[in-house]
């Protein structure tokens, strides 16, 4: 019979699963100004609204769990502002009606400007695809499309620092060498 | 000639410039001593074509069993040939730890054969332990021998002069004089002066390219782990004001235009009243002095929150702190307590949250295998590493030190009080091979494996690790030279429990 750690050895991402959340946790901190009422701020979670509110003057948290998904998309979109909610004097905007992003966390991870912009879709009001912003200063929408375990997706997209490990050891050289041992180890009875 | 050549010897890791030397050297010329250093792992780095893996494997030979190479036999002959190209009265070697038991022992035998009559000393942290399991195997140690601590062995075969244990700074004064030294074992700090590191190759060493100073702020420790050696080693905490430390940094990084330090201290916010007053000279020197910011790192313990003093974060960003080297050892309270840890895992996230927060990297070192880790304890290790992820991604984990399953070593708690903790260890190698008759699926071979799967996770996740193939090549080593010992030492200990049960 097969010790649990050569189970985990064989599978080390079956033996992962027990360690990471069912839950996907999602934390979005913003900042948000207005000139008028009536512009809305809308988190979306697998076609689900979970927050749909007037844009305010404030600087807030919102969070919210729910069940994963193998398949998950956060849709984060500005709805409603009108051409008198930018005010511009001497070409200078005085007074803006927007959202701006602060941080987006899932399951703890901080997703940073560098992974926003690559991996999500920024539309404008007319659906078209544009630019990354961190935030709306104009109508449009943001939205992340991951797979579950986020913890694996994201890792894999995600490898800042790794190559620190190397310590100009190829990883191949680590390889090589650790499957000779994993080969030793047979020799060992208990 | 020279009154004294000082000199570290492989093992050697080539991210960390050892510094006892240049203190030694520092203290001996201000008092009218001449004196030069080398650094023979440097040497033998070199000697490899500075090929790490070739590097790797050629220093595996001080670590474990393996025979002599060609290249280890040219190493010491160039050894040889510099102390005869640089005669002096007398040699100091540098006993860092036990893995420089082998290659102390093989210089001072061939400085014997090559009839240097220099006179030998020795000092360092490996001089009070008795000799490392691979120079049992070795020398083939008698009963008597393998009981004396490394000094007094080397001592009893004729090989040395002198053996210092404790601090260097004033002993060697005192050999050099003809003085005796009396160490003063209630003196609560220490000085020295300015190190002198003019005979070092700093182009040699590699940190993220960047070459650190080591800077010595603190010896011993206020904690008292059951794998460490510290307290064994240095008796009570002594340490230097915040106030000199920090002048010794401003005054080497003029000297050698070097602003990056590295603190050999077991841990650098022992004493938080010298921290602190540390934290606000070098914030208030960087700011001041935005083109020659000092950096520094070193060994930092972690602390409930309620004990950091207010502004300690800020302070530390500010100073300069990247890279600390954070002890999380294990995932698992249970373990932590049998360590004698003092702290918990949460205390590490909600550090790492402050790190985070004000942008202080780190370096978190871990192990498996500790003798009460059982296998939901490492399960917990394996949840850490999950969390810690996170950590890796936003640059506040630089990376993570799996280092090598719990070792016995001579003069840890874990070593002295074996017998209370039901832990029998191999006579053929009372490091490694051992057992916890009150845990005793935690063997060898699981260690290992346990090993393999905290490196699987990381590589999974992407989290940086470090020295991964000097481990694995250690443990393969050990492997391969005493399985059939290992089998047979673990047939009859499991045979006995399972009697006993």
């Amino acid at each position: 019979m097969k010790t649990s750690s050569e189970l985990a050895l064989q599978n080390i991402d079956e033996f992962l699963l027990d360690f990471l959340s069912e839950e996907i946790i999602v934390t979005v901190n913003y900042e948000s100004s207005r000139v008028t009422e009536g512009s809305k701020f809308i988190i979306e979670f697998n076609n689900e609204k979970v927050l749909d509110k007037f844009i305010d003057i404030e600087t807030n948290s919102f969070t919210f769990v729910r069940p994963k998904q193998i398949k998950n998309q956060l849709t984060i979109r500005m709805l409603g502002k009108k051409p008198f909610d930018t005010v511009v004097q001497d070409d200078i905007i005085i007074k803006d009606t927007f959202v701006k992003l602060e941080h987006i966390f899932i399951n703890g991870y901080e997703l940073k400007q560098d992974f926003l912009k690559k991996n999500v879709i920024y539309k404008d009001k007319n659906d078209n695809i544009t630019e990354f912003m961190s935030g709306f200063w104009h109508d449009g929408c943001m939205t992340l499309e991951f797979d579950w375990p986020f913890e694996f997706y994201f890792n894999d997209k995600k490898k800042n620092n790794y190559d620190y490990s190397m310590a100009n050891l190829t990883d191949q050289s680590i390889e090589v060498l650790k499957n000779e041992l994993a080969v030793s180890l047979k020799r060992l009875r208990v | 000639m020279q009154d004294i050549v000082i000199c570290s010897v492989p093992y050697s890791y080539l991210n960390y410039i050892y510094s006892a030397p240049a203190i030694l050297k520092g203290v001996l010329l201000q008092n009218g001593y001449s004196a030069r250093t080398a650094d023979f792992g440097i040497e033998l780095y070199k000697m490899c074509g500075r090929d790490k893996v070739k590097f790797a494997k050629v220093q595996n030979y001080f670590v474990n069993d393996d025979s002599i190479s060609n290249d280890v036999e040219i190493f010491y002959q160039n050894c040889i040939d510099f102390f005869k190209k640089n005669p002096s009265k007398y040699i100091g070697l540098c006993v860092w730890s036990v893995f420089a038991h082998k290659a102390v022992y093989d210089l001072c035998e061939r400085i014997k054969k090559a009839g240097i009559e220099s006179k030998i000393i020795i000092g360092g942290r490996g001089c009070k332990v008795k000799p490392f399991a691979n120079i049992n195997q070795y020398l083939e140690l008698k009963p008597t021998e393998k009981i004396l601590s490394f000094g007094d062995f080397l001592k009893k075969r004729k090989l040395i002069n002198e053996c210092v244990i404790g601090d260097g700074e004033d002993a060697i004064l005192a050999i050099v004089s003809g003085k005796e030294y009396v160490p003063d074992p209630n003196s609560e700090s220490f000085k020295y002066p300015v190190p002198d590191y003019l005979d070092y190759d700093f182009k040699e060493y590699f940190i993220d390219d960047q070459i650190m100073l080591p800077v010595t702020g603190s010896k011993g420790c206020v904690r008292d782990c059951d794998f460490c050696d510290i307290k064994f080693q240095f008796g009570k905490y002594r340490y230097r004001s915040g106030t000199d430390i920090a002048n010794e940094m401003i005054s080497l990084s003029q000297k050698y235009n070097i602003y990056k330090f590295q603190f050999t201290d077991s841990l650098v916010n022992g004493g938080l009243k010298p921290f602190m007053e540390f934290l606000n000279i070098l914030s208030e020197y960087n700011l001041k002095n935005p083109d020659k910011q000092i950096k520094w790192n070193g060994q930092y313990i972690c602390r409930p929150e309620m004990q950091i003093p207010k502004n300690m974060y800020r302070l530390m960003q500010q100073s300069g702190a990247h890279g600390l080297n954070v002890g999380a050892e294990s995932g698992s309270n249970q373990v932590l307590t049998s360590i004698n840890k003092k702290t918990t895992v949460e205390a590490l996230y909600s550090e790492l949250e402050q790190f985070r927060i004000h942008g202080i990297t780190c370096v978190l070192l871990a192990f498996v295998g500790h003798w009460s880790e059982t296998w939901d304890d490492f399960k917990k290790t394996c949840e850490m590493l999950v969390n810690c992820a996170r950590y890796a991604r936003s640059g506040t984990i630089s990376g993570i030190s799996l280092g090598l399953p719990m070792m016995m070593l001579d003069g840890t708690p874990a070593f002295a009080h074996m017998e209370e903790n039901n832990v029998q260890v191999a006579h053929f190698d009372d490091n490694n091979i051992w057992i916890n008759k009150n845990n005793p699926t935690n063997t060898f071979k699981e260690r290992i494996r346990r090993r393999l799967i905290v490196f699987e996770i990381c590589k999974k996740l992407n989290i940086p690790t470090l020295l991964d193939y000097e481990n694995f090549l250690y443990l393969k080593t050990v492997v391969d030279t005493h399985h059939e010992k290992i089998n047979s030492y673990y047939e009859d200990q499991l045979r006995t429990c399972l009697t006993e049960h």
